[in-house]
């Protein structure tokens, strides 16, 4: 028979046995929860984290993409107008050389005009009618000193007032005749001291030709020298038109150039700062869940290990009342008889059993911990 | 966590309760964890960073128009000299031609008399200056060979015809051979005209050369270089109908020598000869019974 200590030894056994093992149970669903809040929490907080990024880097694509438009435009602007800059300066320099060329041109007219002048009033044809026009000149100024009439003594004649030969008729004419012929001779000697001498008057003809000519095309000549001589200086604003249009057109690009990388490189800062303060926030906040869930499962953990000392006194009290009652009861004098309570105390035991001493709680340390609240 | 103590801007006590390692400031700004006040420092240091770099970027872009807007003065500054320096180059270049212009203008003005009707009248001025000692000589020589022929008495003779014919034909020649010279010394007058303008206009074109073939830096200085110049030039000018004048002298002839000697002494001596034969001839012929006043049928 069952004597009544066993059966309540027993029934506190069953009692203990059910309450730790509810006990690990619900360790175990506090577990199993707490796992699931951290999934939670992390599947948040990374889906915060994913989400600014994103804003982030859209911000920066349309940052970027709108800096990169904007540069692009000033930059083609700046091209164009350094093209048109160009062009008009190429345009002024083709101008003063079609201005230069011109006045050239009508220089060399003027010479080629002289030249063809000259060579025409130097031809073959020119040559011999200045020859023949030379021989005809001295033939003429030679034939102008020949007398028409033989001149006869004058008044100191020793014959007298009259001309003895005039008025000898026979003498007249052999004067007359001799005469004639001397005349004749002087002609004949005339034309051939013409015509010797009038092949000189080529060469000087052209020579006076080449004179005149050159005289003529001096003025044209030395304006030709003028021209060429400050051709570079009239060219010389163009060029410099031409340069520093290449060099503006090239330093206001660096400088757009550089305007848009600064505009990119401010929204590549703000798109890295952004994604720090997602990573770190994100970072936080699983570090915290992280931390929490740690903490609940530690929680879990001691609960359940309390439902499992629980369990095992209660399996132990239920050995003892199954103990005692198969003796018949308890014996007197016995632990249960004769002596306080069952246990005695806490620290007795633990100091009897070799363990640490307990905790000023009256558990022993490693109870304390687990039943005290950590925060972590 | 503890609680953190500060006065707020009015001096009003204030607390909060947060975690601990916070620094004043944060918790003041509502911070009360640790991982709130990292992000706030956070986003603070972002601001900066963004702060910074925008002022970066102002200061570059700043420094970049500066340097631009300076390339840019500097340019329209050489540009604007160059065009300066080119108009007055082509002022400069005009000026100089003009004055040459106007120098030969003033050389061909000078020299305007020296028309062909000028040459021809050389050659014929030049050719009475030579014909007049031939005519003085031949008419001396008409009066040397009359008076022979009268003392020989045979003024009305053949020989004295020849002789006579002779005078004419020596006086022609040398007049065709003086027209020679007419010719010549016409040509050498006409080459040292010729020859004398182009020298003034050399020296027209040295003067003018004088200065710099660039024009100056200012139009005040083109125009005291064209200055100097139309001095030069016109120092030449001034003296081109100088040396025109010059070349008008009078036709120089060489002294003509005795052309006739030879014909009145080579007549003389024939017309003795031929005087004495004769002589002998009505001698002879008046012994024979010839009338010695016959007239002569030679």
């Amino acid at each position: 028979m069952c004597d009544p200590v066993s059966i309540g030894l027993g029934i506190a056994g069953a009692g203990l046995s059910l309450y730790g093992a509810t006990q690990q149970a619900s360790a175990a669903k506090q577990q199993q929860q707490a796992i699931a809040d951290a999934n939670a929490a992390n599947q948040r907080s990374q889906q915060e984290g994913f989400v600014a990024r994103n804003q982030a880097a859209q911000q920066q694509t349309a940052a970027q993409l709108a800096a990169s438009e904007q540069t692009m435009e000033a930059r083609n602007n700046a091209a164009t107008q350094m093209r048109q800059a160009q062009s008009d300066a190429m345009q002024r320099y083709q101008d003063v050389l079609k201005a230069e060329n011109e006045q050239a041109d009508t220089l060399r007219q003027t010479g080629d005009t002289a030249a063809q002048q000259l060579l025409q009033s130097t031809n073959a044809q020119q040559l011999q009618q200045t020859q023949a026009q030379r021989e005809q000149e001295q033939a003429q100024l030679a034939a102008g000193g020949v007398p028409q009439t033989p001149p006869g003594p004058d008044v100191t004649d020793p014959s007298g007032s009259t001309n003895a030969v005039t008025n000898d008729l026979v003498a007249g004419g052999a004067a007359a005749r001799r005469t004639a012929e001397a005349a004749t001779n002087i002609r004949q000697y005339g034309a051939r001291i013409a015509r010797a001498d009038a092949y000189g008057a080529p060469l000087q003809w052209v020579g006076l030709n080449i004179a005149d000519t050159g005289y003529g095309i001096m003025p044209a000549e030395v304006a030709d020298r003028l021209l060429r001589g400050g051709s570079g200086t009239r060219l010389l604003p163009t060029q410099i038109a031409y340069g520093g249009a290449t060099s503006l057109g090239q330093a206001q690009d660096q400088l757009l150039q550089s305007h848009g990388e600064r505009a990119l490189e401010g929204a590549a800062l703000s798109y890295g700062n952004a994604k720090d303060l997602a990573d770190l926030r994100q970072s936080n906040e699983e570090t915290a869940t992280k931390n929490t869930e740690l903490q609940a499962e530690a929680n879990a953990s001691a609960k359940a290990s309390t439902g499992k000392i629980i369990s095992g006194i209660g399996g132990l009290a239920l050995q003892g009342a199954g103990y005692f009652a198969g003796q018949g009861g308890v014996p007197a004098g016995s632990l249960f008889g004769s002596q306080g309570p069952i246990f005695g105390s806490a620290a007795d035991a633990s100091i009897a059993a070799g363990g640490p001493p307990l905790a000023p709680g009256g558990g022993p340390s490693w109870l304390s911990s687990i039943f005290s609240p950590r925060i972590t | 966590m503890q609680i953190y103590y500060w006065n707020d801007d009015n001096g009003n006590p204030q607390a909060a309760y947060g975690e601990a390692g916070i620094p004043l400031d944060y918790v003041r700004r509502g911070a009360n964890t640790v991982a709130g006040y990292q992000m706030l420092a956070q986003q603070d240091l972002s601001d900066k960073q963004i702060q910074a770099q925008q002022k970066i970027a102002d200061q570059q872009n700043t420094f970049n128009e500066q340097q631009f807007q300076s390339q840019q003065d500097l340019q329209q500054k050489q540009q604007a000299q160059a065009d300066e320096q080119a108009a007055r180059q082509t002022q400069y270049d005009t000026g100089r031609q003009q004055a040459l212009t106007d120098a030969q203008g003033q050389i061909d003005k000078a020299f305007a008399r020296f028309t062909p009707e000028y040459f021809a009248g050389y050659t014929k001025d030049y050719l009475a200056r030579a014909q007049d000692p031939i005519d003085y000589q031949a008419r001396e020589a008409q009066k040397q060979l009359a008076f022979q022929l009268a003392r020989q008495g045979i003024s009305s003779s053949q020989a004295g015809i020849n002789q006579q014919g002779l005078l004419d034909e020596t006086r022609g020649r040398s007049i065709a051979d003086a027209t020679t010279a007419a010719e010549n010394a016409t040509d050498t007058l006409r080459s040292n005209v010729a020859s004398a303008r182009g020298n003034l206009q050399n020296q027209v074109g040295a003067a003018q050369s004088i200065g710099s073939p660039v024009a100056g830096s200012t139009i005040d200085d083109v125009n005291a270089s064209l200055q100097t110049q139309r001095n030069a030039i016109s120092g030449v000018t001034s003296t081109a109908g100088d040396v025109a004048t010059s070349l008008q002298a009078v036709p120089t002839v060489n002294t003509l020598s005795n052309i006739f000697a030879n014909v009145l002494g080579s007549g003389g001596q024939f017309l003795g000869g031929y005087n004495q034969g004769s002589l002998i001839k009505q001698f002879n012929a008046g012994l024979s019974g010839t009338d010695p006043n016959k007239a002569s049928t030679v």
